[in-house]
């Protein structure tokens, strides 16, 4: 079922980390956000739990490194974690290319990224499969939010807050 | 704050996965500060390392599968340490100062043996 991306709020996921906080989404009176749906999806999943760990992990470390691009995948005007790429030393690689989850978000900086939802990837192309409606939904928030932020609706405060145009912290869109 | 069931998914995830990404997220962030800070570009270093530019996007952009061989390389070229394994242990201890009421730490140096016992150095 498709979701209504034209009204939601932005709200913080995650500011615990030393450089980079994690916004999110919550479309309407929805009990839970984006991102917490995404986290649902998969948190007692037999097969993918352990890739929801490693992304959560990828989470709190780029909280604490900061949202370098180099983390992320573009995905037109979104972007997607993991990244691309293995790293391999000795025994040990870090296997991204096949990482079986994707994760779309929004980075704004180093120091701001906006979370949605995501899904198991299950096709070549982040347009087909299980990922095309996160995908479509992912890229219409994150146009939505950089209109918002041209047009001075909302505004990013000291590096790492968003704040409507007003001061507030409810950031309804 | 964070969410909780996030909070939650890592507090049940094992240290080694922490490990496993931390270190990943650490070495892609060394790579990338230390290519900026020399202002390398994709062809100036495809020349230096006499490879071609598309191999060299990978290698930017993370396409590529590192190995240590190619960590190395990338090293030797860069002239920066990306990976440093500790050859000793360094263990601290915590004394009093006796001019201060703050603790300092004192190095206790270990040398490890491949067996995994270690033989102190100094004391």
């Amino acid at each position: 079922m498709r979701i209504n991306v034209n009204n939601f709020s932005l709200e913080i996921f995650d500011d615990e980390g030393s450089e980079c906080t994690f916004y999110t989404v919550r479309v309407d009176d929805s009990a839970i956000t984006e991102t917490r749906k995404f986290f649902v999806k998969f948190y007692n999943d037999e097969r993918l739990g352990k890739s929801l760990q490693t992304l959560a992990s990828l989470i709190e470390s780029i909280g604490d490194r900061g949202a370098l691009p180099k983390f992320f995948r573009n995905e037109r005007i979104a972007a997607a974690l993991p990244s691309y790429g293995n790293i391999k030393i000795g025994s040990i690689e870090f296997e991204f290319d096949d990482f079986p989850l994707r994760l779309y978000c929004l980075r704004l900086s180093d120091n701001l990224v906006i979370l949605f939802n995501g899904n198991e990837k299950t096709s070549q192309s982040a347009q087909d499969g299980k990922t095309s409606m996160v995908f479509i939904e992912a890229n219409q928030f994150a146009k939505r939010i950089m209109d918002a932020l041209k047009s001075e609706e909302i505004m990013i405060k000291n590096d790492r807050e968003i704040v409507a145009y007003n001061g507030s912290t409810e950031l309804i869109l | 704050m964070r969410d909780k069931l996030f909070q939650e998914i890592l507090d049940e995830t094992p240290e080694e996965t922490k490990i496993f990404v931390r270190l990943y997220a650490d070495l892609v962030k060394r790579i990338s500060n230390i290519l900026d800070e020399k202002g390398y570009s994709q062809a100036s270093l495809a020349q230096s390392l006499d490879k071609r530019p598309s191999e060299i996007h990978k290698w930017l952009n993370g396409e590529h599968n590192f190995t240590l061989k190619s960590i190395a390389k990338l090293q030797a070229e860069l002239e920066e340490p990306l990976l440093v394994v500790p050859k000793t242990k360094i263990m601290r201890s915590f004394e009093k100062s006796p001019d201060s009421e703050w603790h300092k730490p004192l190095l206790t140096d270990s040398k490890i043996w491949p067996d995994g016992e270690d033989e102190k150095i100094a004391a």
